[in-house]
């Protein structure tokens, strides 16, 4: 039996699976807050505790996201979009594009059979549909993400955002509530302004199908919705679609192996 | 090498400190030159030092006053800025060349609001397959050598100009024997040790220069290839006018190495040498319109996709980062091409947008990924 733990140091969470060879075997997810050095090893000595296992029990890990380089006792360090990639074909490898929804960006991933990554797209430098958006706006609405998810999904008539900026769309969004326009009408108005975003994206690559969501923004499910409806597809739903990356950093530590 | 590395960052760190004292012990003059396209060997000709304006890190604060953000790159609003605060006051005059249609502006500008006491504007010909143009390129490189020797009172004489062709020439052959270095030793210099090189030149004496760069080749040249993991062979095109340090550090960093560039602080800058055995100014003339494909120039649409294209082909690498600065619309306007022509030869390219920010944390991500992609898969 051999142990590959993959760490995923993300802007908004951090995630972090050991494998057991080819098989997940535990995640744990936490905020990443400020010092991102201490959450990876807060989420390795939690791996570590409920596998009963050291480190030195561990043959590799491998760190991503955009603090993988605060995980000191990874191995290497992989792209988070290679990471998500691998993942997913470990789990789906009949799977073409890749939509990972994430807290700070955006990104559309084309992968081969092998998970291979052949083309990819990342949202720009503001956070226009990315998780962040929403989850000012969720704040706004003073809900947190997962009734923000479920009053989306309640709206009969979704509000049109004139912008897909976060800050702007902060004053929208008081302005809308000032106005006395229902809750589920404007996180609904956010999902389609981030799905019109997304979907602005998709026409910078050849979209194929199958497709799957992951990251944060897949568990809004308002969220997968305004997708699907935009993009005329039907989305692959992983479980646990924050841990893709994570998942995939452990089996590039497996391959690499052996 | 470390040490003679050295040398070359404090030149780079120290941007104008250094040059300010070296013009007060030397009592000789400095002119400044607006990216890109000078032809510094006739302000070299005349005893002058000339130096490259390549922008600086700190605050706006004058500069957006007079030009518009939205249509000026950040190296037109920082050397703006420069003028403007006074950092630039120590020159003896500045250069610009109509290399996209901000410059005259800036020039104008400039001109309103400084106190050097030459300001000189060069109206370059951009359709450069006719046989006129080399004329009118020769024309406008006499109309600065005249406006220098009018502000010095003192003729620049061919003699003059064929020995700072001669400096010049040798400073290009030994950062190009760097760069060949750098590809054949994978590990032994990074992309942005060169890049500090090459940047440092742009703020120094030619000669002193030559000297240093000669000195890092001895030490070079002597070491073995070092053992590295490096598997990743880019080309890196693009950043015009000014440096992409941010983008070559991310390069650096996640292990790949750069075959070659067309990069302004970088190959573009010396590539290309200038006839050493032809009236100066027909050479000069020459080596502007021969010199390796540019936006600033039209030969026809597709030269600078080719020349792109055919380095990766050429040297084998596995693909290409192009870095493009925010709002240089010449760069905008040519890159259709020159991606048309990568994605129909199936070479992996990626662009990056950089300003003055640097790398955005999304451009690194892309910048790994895109690296990854092509090597730890």
């Amino acid at each position: 039996m051999t142990w590959y733990m993959g760490i995923d140091i993300g802007s908004a969470f951090s995630k972090g699976m050991i494998v057991k060879d080819t098989e997940p075997v535990c995640f744990h997810i936490l905020r990443s807050g400020i010092n991102y050095r201490t959450t990876a090893n807060l989420i390795r000595q939690e791996l570590l505790s409920r596998v009963n296992l050291s480190q030195n029990d561990i043959s590799d890990t491998v760190a991503t996201g955009s603090g993988a380089n605060n995980v000191d006792f990874a191995g290497r360090k992989v792209s988070d979009i290679i990471c998500t990639a691998r993942g997913m074909n470990s789990l789906y490898p009949q799977v073409r594009t890749i939509i990972d929804a994430a807290g700070q960006s955006t990104k559309l991933i084309l992968i081969d059979s092998h998970g291979r990554v052949t083309s990819f797209v990342v949202s720009e430098k503001c956070a226009a549909g990315s998780g962040w958006f929403i989850e000012v706006i969720a704040n706004v609405l003073r809900v947190d993400l997962n009734e923000f998810s479920q009053l989306s999904r309640l709206s009969k008539n979704p509000v049109a955002f004139s912008t897909s900026c976060a800050v702007f769309g902060e004053s929208e969004a008081i302005s809308r509530v000032a106005e006395g326009i229902p809750k589920e009408d404007i996180a609904a108005g956010v999902n389609k302004t981030t799905a019109n975003k997304i979907s602005s994206l998709s026409k910078k690559i050849s979209l194929e199908e199958p497709c799957t969501i992951c990251g944060g923004g897949a568990l809004n499910t308002g969220l997968v919705q305004a997708i699907e409806l935009e993009l005329k597809i039907k989305l692959l739903l992983p479980p646990q679609p924050q841990t893709l990356s994570c998942l995939g950093a452990a089996v590039i530590a497996r391959t690499s192996s052996s | 090498m470390e040490e003679t590395l050295k040398r070359f960052i404090a030149a780079k760190q120290s941007l104008y400190d250094n040059l300010k004292q070296w013009k007060k012990a030397s009592g000789k003059k400095i002119i400044g030159c607006h990216p890109m396209d000078i032809p510094e060997e006739i302000v070299h000709a005349a005893g002058m030092l000339p130096i490259t304006l390549m922008g600086f890190d700190g605050a706006i604060t004058h500069a957006t006053r007079s030009l518009q953000p939205t249509i000026a790159c950040n190296i037109l609003l920082e050397n703006l800025e420069m003028c403007l605060n006074g950092t630039l006051d120590f020159l003896d005059g500045v250069i610009f060349a109509d290399v996209c249609d901000t410059i005259p502006i800036l020039s104008d500008i400039w001109l309103r609001h400084s106190h050097h006491v030459l300001h000189h504007l060069m109206v370059m010909p951009k359709h450069l397959n006719s046989p006129s143009s080399r004329r009118r390129v020769s024309e406008q490189f006499l109309r600065l050598k005249a406006a220098i020797e009018k502000q010095n009172n003192k003729k620049i004489s061919d003699r003059d100009l064929k020995h700072s062709i001669g400096v010049y020439n040798q400073n290009r052959r030994l950062l190009k024997r760097l760069c060949d270095l750098r590809r054949c030793k994978p590990g032994l210099l990074s992309a942005s040790d060169v890049s500090t090189v090459v940047t440092a030149g742009m703020l120094m004496r030619k000669e002193d220069h030559n000297q240093l760069v000669e000195q890092l080749l001895l030490e070079l040249e002597n070491l073995p290839v070092p053992t590295s993991d490096m598997h990743v062979k880019l080309i890196v095109s693009g950043s015009l006018c000014g440096h992409c340090d941010s983008v070559l550090s991310v390069i650096d960093a996640q292990g790949a190495y750069i075959l070659e560039d067309d990069l302004y602080i970088g190959s573009r800058y010396f590539t290309s040498l200038t006839n050493e055995y032809i009236d100066p100014i027909e050479a000069l003339a020459q080596r502007y319109v021969d010199d390796i494909p540019s936006p600033t120039k039209f030969f026809d649409a597709n030269a600078w996709a080719n020349y792109i294209s055919n380095m990766v082909i050429r040297d084998k690498a596995d693909g290409i980062i192009i870095v493009m600065r925010k709002l240089c619309e010449i760069h905008a306007d040519d890159f259709p091409c020159i991606q048309n022509k990568l994605n129909n030869g199936g070479i992996p390219c990626l662009m990056i947008e950089i300003e003055r920010a640097g790398v955005s944390e999304q451009d690194k991500t892309r910048i790994q990924a895109f690296i990854d992609m092509l090597g730890v898969q």
